[in-house]
Parts: C-alpha cells; structure tokens; sequence
C-alpha cells in the first residue's frame, strides 16, 4: 500500500463546514485514483477481474469510510459529494459511493452500526422484491453493485406498514452476475427466507427517503466529476485536431457546442454543490434541491455525451481512446436512482402540492415553503 | 470557468422575506403581472422601493446609496421579477448605469446622478445599437467632433428601451479614430433627451406596444462634464457593465408567472403534468442557484464576464424553453387579453420570447465570448 501526502483521517473529513479540509480530501482522492484508476484498471474491471489494489488503496487513505464510525447525526455529505466527484474524474469502476456514502448512511439512520466488509446498497428498480414472513426476509434485488464481492447487502422495505432496515450476509445469497451499459457489475442478488437475525426495526419512515436522496446525491456527485473529465477531454481535443489546415476549435459551429458543454458541466456540477450544501443543513428537507441536481445531471448528460462523441468524431467511438469509460457510465448513472424524468415527476408533484403561492418560498428556501 | 456555490445568510433571507411582504402589501391583487423586466414603467412605484431602500442598492452612502452587497441587490431583485413588479422605469438605471457612473463617472457626475437614481427619479435608456451595429457592437457610426468645450454628437441609436420616457440616455459613439485597434476611440456620452437636437420616434414591438424607440442624435451639443470616463476608453467601460447586465435573474424569471399562474388557474392539468413542469422547476433552481453564486463573487471583486455570458446564454435559452413546454402542457392556443391570466400571459410570451435570447448579447455573441476563455 503506498501512502500519500495527506491522509483524510476522521478528524480532516469531518471538521464541520471546513471547505479546505474538502478541497484536500478531494485532492487527495485525484491523486490517487490518477495513479490506480487507469485505463487499464477500468478495463480489467469491465472484464470481471475485481481492481483490489485500487480498492486495497482507496480503503488505506480512508476513502472507502469517509462518512461512517461514530452515531452522530451529522453527516458530511460535502465531503462525499468531493470524493464521488473525483470518483466520477476517474470513471471509477468499483462501488465507492455505496461504501462510503449510502450503506453508512443507510445503516445509521436506522441506528445501527456498519458491519466490516464490504456493503452493498441495490439501485433500487421496479423489479425488487423483499418479503417478510415470521422473522426471515426473503427477497430479489436486480442491481447490486459488485454484489458478487459484497459482504453484506443492507435495505430497506415496508412490512405491514413499518419500515424495516434488513442487512443480508452475501454468504447466505445467491448472486447472479450482470453488468451495467459500463460494464459496471450490478449483480442480481437473491435470498430466501434468511434469520431476521441483524434486521432491524426503524421507526423512522424517513429512511427510505433519505435513502433515495443519498442515492440521487451519489449519482450527482459521480456523474459532476465524469462530466468534468468529458469536457476536459474534448477542450484539449479541439484545439490539437486540424481539419482543413487549422484547430476545429476555430470553426464556429465547433466552438460554440463545446461552450454548450461547458454550460452544462458547470451549470450540473454547481446544482449538486449546492445540493449537498443543503442537504446537510437541512437533511430531507433538501429533497427539492437534490432531486433538482440529479435531474440537472441527467439533462445536462444528454447534451454533454453526445456533444463529446460530435466533437471527437471517429476516434470517440473506439475501444481505444477512454472517452467511453465515462460517457457509458454516465448514461449508466443518468438512470440509477432516478432519470431525469423520474426527478422531475418528484418535483413536479412536490410544486403541484405546495401550490402557486408557496411554490417560489420553495424554489428558494425561504419561509412560506411548505413544511 | 468554475462557479463557487453560496447560500444566502439568515440575514439575506430576512430580507428576501422583507421584499415578499412589501411586495404583498403593494402591489394590487388583481393587476396584470409583468413577465420578467417586460413589465410596465411605474415611476411611483420605484420611488417608493426607493424609499425601502432598494434602489442604488450597492452605490456607498455619500452618493445616496445603501452600501449593501451585491447579493443583497440580487435578492432583492429576484423577488421583484418573481411578483413581476412594475419595475421598468429604474431597471436600465439600477441595473448597469448606476455602477457605470460610479466606476467611471467624476466625482461631479456622481453626486449629479447617483443620489437621483437611488431615489427613483431618473430613468436612464442604453444608446448602443445602430442600424449597422448589432452585434458587432463596435462597429458604432454615431460620433462625435471636439468643439470649444464639448462635443458636437450625431447618429442614430435604435432598439434603443423606453427612451421615450428616459432623462437621459449613455451613448456609445467615437469620438476618434480606431488606430490598430478598432476599440480604440469610442467613448460614452451621456445625452439629456430633452437637449436640442434629440428626436425620439417610437419603433412598434412586433405585439404592436411601444417599448423601444429610434433616437436621432443631429449635431448635439454635449458638454465637456457630460463624457462618462475617459474619452477613447468606450469599449473597456461598456464591456465592464456587461456583467451586471447579463447575470442576473432577469435572464431567467421572463416566464415564471407562467408557473405559478399555471398551478394557480389549472391545478389538476398542473398535476397530471408533473414531469415537465417538475423539469422546468428543477432548472430554475439550478440557474437561480448560478446567478447568486455569480452575486457573490462579485462582491468579492473576481472577473466574472465570462461566467455572466454562460449564464445568461444558459437563462435566456431556458425562458424559451419554459415558454415552449408551459404551450405544449396548455395545449390549446392561447388567446391574447388584457388580464392577468395564464392564457393572457403565455399569448404574450409566445411573441415576445425570441427577444429573450437578443436582448442583451445574442447567443451566438454569448457563445463566442465563452469559447475564447475555453480555449485559452
């Protein structure tokens, strides 16, 4: 395991508020996911070999815990937010915001603790089943991401009314693997009537929303940082390609789709800021800002995958050149945990029942929104 | 080309609140809402903001002003254009002409004018386009010559806003010759419109209302006190207001009365359209959320004309957006009339909305001026 210049132990990650304690974790996961996340790493791990030394290192500098240990309620969604963006730079293969952010997460509104391990979160999808019969769970999750090298799956679901909070050891699953448009694994996992043993009651029905936040505030995060390394890509390419004896950059109609990228890029990467700046004030009461980030990330995608693949022209569309390991993954992450349509539907009902009056106190978070 | 996010303090939002329940208390219930700055001049009206405190907002004390920040203004701004206030009469002059004089103007011009237009009584008009400069800005014919003690100004400035019920306008002209720099030699005048000289013919909007005007400028007479800054130095004065007048929210809040009146008059239409209005209110966080992080790095002095142009090219193409969706989710034609209705409003918004996106600096100048940064 090499060590890095600064180590994001508990104490930097989770100096309340600290922007520059962000700022050097954020550089810190650059760093080192420029030296393990390569082209060949994401490869490899599209092949179905698991990157254990990427993992091995994004676990020694702290990363993969960013956002778990003690039970305090305060929840450092900033510092998450910066990792999964750095993340996103990478086009990172393995499950970093289920470890880091979701699973903790989960776990913790729920009161309970974070076993060792790995811990997978599904994405949830219409096809999910969990049943409660007695005190097993059984149940189907059809996107576990890296299910197959999971120690536990932790969830939640609704049985008779009560929200429960279920942890499943993989050992006792069955997993079936499947990839993603990436080639990211989210496994099919399945469990038939496993010990209540580990589940947990939560009597707080907020979980599940917190849940879908999170899982919408990852995405945002993941999908900023690809977006970023797009348009960096595609900046640089512009300018070294010659076509009809001069930069393509100086062809209006090529500059001025590259300026709608760069729109795009800052206006997501902004959105989700501001977003996990909100949500850790407020918690759920951020569902507008973050269901507003995912969905300004899924928009922002489509023009930003496909105004890449223009730009790049031919040499976009082979194996070779990596522009594919983000451009799949971020159509991949426009889908998981919301679309750009499902948000907007959350939004879009959350405006209709706040009404005319309340809905600008909403938009701006001010008093008059409702509660 | 990155935006720092912000959030307002509780002291911002109290005034956010402050500015609603005015708002609440003066405008009438019942009147016919502006969309965005496309709203009606009330003179009255912006006297009394002034009288809160509102106007002149950022301009120090001594010249009359309220030495708040500009995320104070910006508040304060986004809540009139949400309530689609009558704000016409002071916007150019709050807006762009106040910092101008402020940034440029000698010390005789600031005590002249930025008292005045923090009171509310002066409307001020942009002299910049002509017949054959559009876009191309500095391509401007209207000049000037040196006479004993001022300038002897002709040309003709058209599009040019409310000039027909402006004091004074700021003219772009040259007053010498380009050099090797074609911005070399413009200046910024600054014209009573009631001088000699000045003839002010109104050029119908396509709806058939009056908001901009011609105004032909023939050997007026402008006197030495009257030049904004330093003769020659035009173009870098003009560039400079290009910040406050593209990153604010009135390049995004043209269409919101759509919104609002839309859930207002058609609840359950509104519902069963969740998606695309839910997609419409999502963005408008989002740009809403970009132009305040634009207030606050203004107020800490960083160059932002560059994050203003993505900005505005990014408010101005989503108001059309808005527009377009809010006519597919009303899905009859809409039917033009004097009240406040949604229909009313969306009939007027169909036909003026193409301005949104050249008002201003079209998209195709915003687009250019981004991608030289990008380049670099």
């Amino acid at each position: 395991v090499t060590t890095y210049p600064v180590k994001p132990t508990r104490s930097v990650a989770d100096e309340d508020g600290s922007a520059e304690a962000r700022v050097l974790v954020g550089e810190l996961a650059d760093a080192l996911l420029a030296q393990h996340c390569t082209y060949e790493v994401r490869e490899a791990a599209e092949a179905g070999t698991w990157p254990a030394r990427l993992w091995d290192e994004l676990e020694a500098a702290g990363l993969t815990l960013l956002d778990s240990g003690d039970d305090s309620a305060d929840v450092d969604a900033q510092s998450a937010v910066t990792v999964l963006q750095a993340a996103g730079r990478a086009a990172l293969p393995v499950p970093l915001a289920e470890a880091m952010f979701l699973g903790p997460g989960l776990l913790r509104s729920a009161g309970a603790d974070v076993p060792p391990g790995m811990l997978a979160v599904a994405v949830p999808t219409a096809d999910d089943k969990i049943e409660i019969t007695g005190d097993a769970v059984s149940g189907q999750l059809a996107r576990v991401p890296w299910g197959r090298k999971a120690t536990h799956i932790a969830g939640l679901t609704v049985h008779r009314g009560t929200p429960y909070l279920y942890v499943v050891e993989k050992s006792a699953a069955t997993v079936e693997q499947a990839t993603n448009l990436a080639g990211d694994a989210r496994d099919s996992v399945s469990f038939h009537e496993i010990g209540l043993r580990g589940t947990r009651l939560s009597p707080d029905a907020g979980a599940a929303r917190e849940l879908s936040l999170r899982g919408q505030l990852s995405r945002a995060a993941l999908m900023t940082g690809a977006m970023q390394a797009v348009l960096e890509m595609t900046t640089k390419y512009v300018q070294v390609r010659q076509q009809f004896g001069k930069p393509v950059i100086s062809f209006q109609a090529v500059a001025h789709r590259l300026v709608r990228m760069a729109e795009e890029v800052e206006l997501a990467t902004l959105a989700t800021s501001a977003a996990a700046a909100r949500f850790q004030e407020v918690g759920l009461g951020a569902a507008l800002e973050v269901s507003s980030a995912k969905g300004s990330c899924a928009a922002a995608a489509e023009e930003v995958v496909a105004a890449a693949h223009q730009l790049h022209g031919a040499i976009g569309m082979t194996r070779e050149y990596p522009l594919h390991h983000f451009t799949r993954r971020l159509r991949a992450w426009s889908f998981e945990w919301g679309t750009g349509a499902q948000c907007g539907q959350e939004i879009g009902a959350l405006a209709a029942r706040s009404g005319a009056e309340r809905l600008w106190p909403l938009l701006t978070g001010t008093r008059g929104a409702m509660p | 080309v990155r935006f720092t996010p912000t959030t307002l303090t509780e002291a911002e939002q109290a005034l956010r609140d402050e500015v609603r329940d005015f708002l609440a208390s003066e405008l009438p219930k019942n009147r016919r809402p502006g969309l965005g700055m496309d709203t009606e001049a009330s003179p009255e009206f912006s006297r009394r903001l002034a009288a809160r405190g509102w106007l002149g907002m950022t301009i120090p004390r001594q010249y009359g002003g309220h030495e708040r920040s500009a995320v104070e203004r910006f508040v304060v701004i986004e809540e009139l254009l949400a309530a689609g206030a009558p704000v016409a009469a002071h916007w150019v002059a709050d807006r762009q002409i106040a910092p101008a004089i402020l940034a440029f103007g000698n010390e005789a011009q600031r005590r002249r004018f930025l008292p005045a237009i923090a009171r509310g009584d002066l409307c001020f008009s942009l002299g910049m386009s002509e017949p054959d400069a559009g876009s191309d800005l500095a391509a401007v014919k209207s000049r000037a010559v040196r006479t004993r003690g001022g300038w002897l100004l002709s040309g003709t400035k058209i599009w040019t806003s409310r000039a027909h019920e402006s004091h004074f306008m700021v003219v772009l002209c040259r007053t010498g010759e380009p050099g090797s720099d074609r911005h070399d030699g413009l200046s910024q005048l600054i014209v009573d419109l009631s001088w000699p000289g000045v003839t002010v013919r109104p050029i119908p909007f396509l709806d058939g209302s009056h908001h901009f005007d011609e105004v032909a400028l023939s050997e007026v007479e402008v006197p030495d006190d009257m030049v904004l800054g330093e003769p020659g130095a035009g173009w870098r004065q003009v560039t400079s207001e290009l910040t406050h007048e593209r990153s604010g929210p009135d390049r995004y809040m043209s269409a919101w009365k759509l919104i609002e009146t839309f859930i207002a008059e058609h609840p359950a239409e509104a519902e069963q359209a969740a998606v695309p209005i839910g997609i419409l209110v999502a963005r408008y966080w989002a740009i809403h959320q970009m132009s305040l992080a634009l207030a606050r790095a203004m107020d800490t002095g960083a160059s932002t004309s560059v994050q203003a142009a993505m900005v505005k090219d990014l408010g101005t193409v989503f108001e059309q957006e808005v527009v377009r969706v809010m006519q597919q989710v009303f899905g009859r034609d809409p039917f033009p009339g004097p009240g406040g209705s949604f229909e009313s409003l969306l009939a007027q918004a169909i036909v003026t909305a193409p301005a949104y996106t050249l008002r201003g600096g079209t998209t195709e100048i915003l687009r250019t001026i981004t991608a030289r940064a990008l380049a670099r």
